[in-house]
Formats: C-alpha cells, sequence, structure tokens
C-alpha cells in the first residue's frame, strides 16, 4: 500500500498499476455518499481505461504519477467523508450495496 | 535458597501466565474455525457475483475452471473489478500480491474459503 503512495522515475510493473487501480477503486467505495462514490469510480474506471493503451514510456510515467497524485486526494476524502452522515439518495438500494450491483 | 525462591516464582509466574493464555486462545480458534465459510455457499456466491458483471456474458456456464481473461472475455482492469466486487460481498480486503494470483474462479473461492475474516 505504501509504495503504491509513491512517484515513479521508471516505468512501473503491470502489478503496480493494477495494484493502484485496485486501491482507488477500493477508495471509492469508502464513500457514504452516492454521488462521491459515483463520480470516484466512474473517473477512477475512466482515466485506467483511456491511458490502457499508452506505449510512450515518459508518458505512461506521466500518467501514473497523475494517478498516484489523485489516489492521495481519495484516500483522505475517502476518510475525511466517513466521518459524516448522508442519507440515502432515492435511486440507492436501501440494504447493503454490494459491488457487483454498480457495475 | 533465595534461588530456589526465585525459581518457584518464575514457575507460578509461568503457571498464570498460562491459565490466562490458554482461554484466549481456545477462543480465537474457536471465531477463526466459526468464521470459515463452507465452500458451496462460497463457490455460489462468487458465481453469482461473476455472473452479475455486465461486461460478464452469462450464456456461458460458470464454473471453478473458468478463466477471467480467457474463457470470460475480460482485461486486467475488468479483472481488478470483480475482485473488487468479491471483495465487497464477503467484505475482506484481498491483497495485492494475492489478487495477482487469482485468475480463476476456482481460485478465488479457495482465497475465500482459507480466509477466515469473509463473511
Amino acid at each position: 500500500m505504501s509504495s503504491l503512495s509513491k512517484s515513479v522515475s521508471t516505468l512501473p510493473s503491470r502489478t503496480k498499476v493494477l495494484g493502484l487501480y485496485h486501491n482507488m477503486l477500493r477508495s471509492s467505495l469508502k464513500f457514504d455518499n452516492y454521488n462521491f462514490r459515483e463520480y470516484f469510480l466512474r473517473k477512477t474506471r475512466y482515466e485506467f481505461r483511456k491511458n490502457m493503451e499508452l506505449t510512450e514510456e515518459d508518458k505512461i510515467i506521466a500518467a501514473y504519477n497523475d494517478a498516484v497524485k489523485q489516489f492521495t486526494v481519495l484516500k483522505r476524502q475517502a476518510t475525511i467523508s466517513e466521518m459524516y452522515h448522508f442519507d440515502k439518495t432515492v435511486v440507492e438500494p436501501q440494504g447493503k450495496v454490494s459491488g457487483a450491483e454498480k457495475n | 535458597m533465595f534461588s530456589r525462591a526465585l525459581s518457584r516464582y518464575a514457575f507460578s509466574m509461568a503457571t498464570r501466565r498460562a491459565a490466562i493464555a490458554s482461554p484466549r486462545i481456545g477462543m480465537m480458534a474457536s471465531v477463526k474455525s466459526y468464521a470459515t465459510l463452507p465452500e458451496d455457499q462460497v463457490s455460489k456466491r462468487i458465481i453469482d457475483v461473476v455472473k452479475s458483471f455486465d461486461k460478464v456474458n452469462s450464456t456461458a456456464p460458470i464454473t471453478s475452471t473458468t478463466n477471467f481473461i480467457t474463457d470470460l472475455g475480460l482485461d486486467s482492469l475488468d479483472t481488478v473489478e470483480v475482485l473488487v466486487a468479491i471483495e465487497e460481498e464477503f467484505d475482506i480486503e484481498i491483497e495485492d500480491k494475492d489478487a495477482d494470483e487469482i485468475k480463476t474462479v476456482g481460485q478465488a473461492i479457495d482465497y475465500i474459503v482459507k480466509n477466515p475474516d469473509a463473511n
């Protein structure tokens, strides 16, 4: 986890990129607030998919480092959001929200 | 004399510590065995999670040998998403090094069955 929140100067490995994606999705799911949660999930999925086709080394490194920066913000905000209560919106199922339903 | 007293003291401390420690060990063991889920339930729940993933073609049968990438046509990012959905379902966190190893439905079932925190 700690190695994932550091920026890199060489090409990040496949495991590292997937690990970062994994952690970003997990942090996004921590948001109690439907709108924040869905926004961060959507944004994370979109950004990683968009950068999937990158082949130039410096662009991959830049994209990775950018994602690391966003991950630190995401992690902090997710933790902060856990300190507050949000009422469920009408579009949400009232029981436990499972990850599978949101895909 | 003094050393004898000391050793007796050490002995009594040891037994006392053992007496304190033993019920705790017993409790932990029972919690652990209680928390491990039966394999048939786990496999049913995992298959349901995988089926509900919208990029999975639901007509294809999903068994424990189903590979996320070669059989279900998912890519590496989708595989991570399926694992996150499984994490949510069982209320656990899969370590990155373990997540890397899970490539089939069967491996995911194994991981959950062996994980005492899964529920």
